[in-house]
């Protein structure tokens, strides 16, 4: 506790050279000091996903515009914004012990991604709750830490590209050149 | 040490302003530095489940912004089928026949239309006032489920029993929020289950003790601070004996506790 007292409390005490060998510093003796003071005072979070899922078309799209207002007036560094393609599902209800069928659904789901970077420690909590707070119904939501992952879903596959090179590995992998 | 020790956890929230305040008055007096217990306090809030009931002038114009929108959108594909099918019924009444009927006479739109007209008849939503409602079962969960609900446990101070937010002295060694956890834990049993939103406290109370009990003791705390930890609750019960505790919406919790504590938890509590 003392040691942690001397360094962080008392900088001005140390007036004399021998003060260089005990001061806290980063980046080297040559270094200005407001270098040390533009480096945030609480830590930050790399990059996040905000990942909001609904079977409502126009609800979810009014409501990612929303949120992206919200964070931008926050001062929060909206990186981007994205979607991928529905999840299509198809639901047939059938009629008790038979395979008559009662009725048939075709939904939908929805998604959308905000990509928010450089989020303070102090202040996620807060915009978590708010994110929350206004959520319509029948919106979904998931916030966590981006993956690459998350990344790569989002190329679609060349089939054409993959085919011929499944056909070439059957074949035997390329020829080999002499050189 | 003790206000050496806050100032290196403080966080640029509300508590810098008090620390600021506190630093000018011991160096006023000659005398040592105050001590305060350090308490932490949990806030543990149930999400609503459903949506607000609409006001009037909600309702009106979530009603015009229908009217709009139906009469600016184009024929859905559902709508010009029915309309196909009207016209051939028409023409085939009319005694024409038509040689390629594209139009299936099965399963028309009309029937299709009237089937699922049906299954919503027979569909009932559950009711929004729930059993917890009627019988005003304060420690029920299921109670105003468009509401945040808000956990306060009774607890001795001094002499008195209060309705507060669970709270606990912090232990050396520890940081706030394990504190809150082991609050959690200790107050409401083992049982709840509870999601800490984030390292830094969202909350602070400030309290002198009354004075004959200041000082008293080997710890001589002038008084308390309390910090608050906001958390989720995610599911579990608490335990029905050794704990009176309640689960109040907004109104209800601050008729319930104490005026100046009010005023802290409502700051950080959104209004409903």
């Amino acid at each position: 506790m003392n040691s942690i007292k001397n360094l962080v409390l008392r900088p001005s005490y140390f007036g004399s050279i021998s003060c260089l060998t005990k001061r806290y510093v980063s980046g080297g003796l040559y270094e200005p000091d407001y270098l040390e003071g533009l480096k945030p005072k609480v830590p930050l979070y790399d990059t996040l996903n905000i990942h909001i899922k609904g079977y409502d078309y126009p609800v979810l799209e009014s409501y990612q515009k929303f949120l992206h207002n919200i964070l931008k007036n926050i001062d929060i560094n909206v990186e981007e914004c994205w979607a991928l393609p529905a999840q299509v599902m198809n639901i047939s209800t059938y009629k008790p012990r038979s395979e008559i069928v009662n009725a048939q659904y075709n939904l939908k789901l929805y998604n959308r991604f905000i990509q928010i970077t450089d989020v303070a420690a102090t202040q996620l909590p807060i915009v978590i709750r708010t994110i929350e707070a206004t959520l319509p119904a029948g919106v979904s939501l998931n916030v966590r830490p981006h993956e690459e992952a998350d990344e790569e879903i989002r190329y679609i596959p060349d089939s054409e590209l993959n085919s011929l090179k499944q056909q070439l590995d059957d074949l035997g992998g390329p020829a080999k050149t002499k050189k | 040490m003790i206000k050496n020790a806050l100032r290196i956890l403080q966080t640029p929230s509300t508590s810098s302003v008090h620390f600021r305040n506190l630093s000018k008055a011991p160096s006023a007096s000659p005398s040592k530095p105050e001590k305060w217990d350090l308490l932490t306090a949990i806030c543990v809030e149930r999400k609503p489940a459903l949506t607000p009931p609409l006001t009037d002038l909600e309702k009106e114009y979530k009603q015009y912004l229908q009217e709009v929108e139906y009469e600016r959108s184009l024929k859905s594909d559902h709508e010009m089928k029915l309309e196909a099918e009207k016209k051939v019924l028409e023409s085939l009444k009319a005694g024409e026949t038509i040689e390629d009927l594209d139009v299936n006479l099965k399963q028309t739109a009309q029937d299709f239309a009237d089937a699922c007209v049906e299954e919503l008849a027979q569909f009932k939503p559950a009711d929004r006032l729930t059993e917890a409602d009627r019988r005003n079962d304060l420690k029920s969960l299921q109670r105003k489920l468009d509401k945040h609900l808000v956990l306060v446990v009774q607890q001795r101070i001094g002499k008195e029993k209060h309705f507060l937010l669970p709270q606990g002295l912090r232990q050396d060694g520890e940081s706030l929020r394990q504190t809150a956890e082991r609050v959690l834990k200790e107050n409401c049993g083992s049982d709840i289950q509870a999601r800490i939103y984030g390292n830094a406290p969202c909350g602070f109370y400030k309290y002198k003790y009354p004075k004959d009990v200041r000082g008293g003791g080997s710890g001589g705390a002038v008084g308390a601070k309390v910090f608050f930890y906001f958390a989720r609750y995610l599911n579990g019960r608490l335990p029905e004996k050794d704990v009176d505790y309640k689960w109040l919406d907004r109104k209800e919790l601050y008729k319930t506790l104490p005026a100046p504590y009010n005023r802290s938890v409502s700051e950080f509590l959104f209004d409903e």
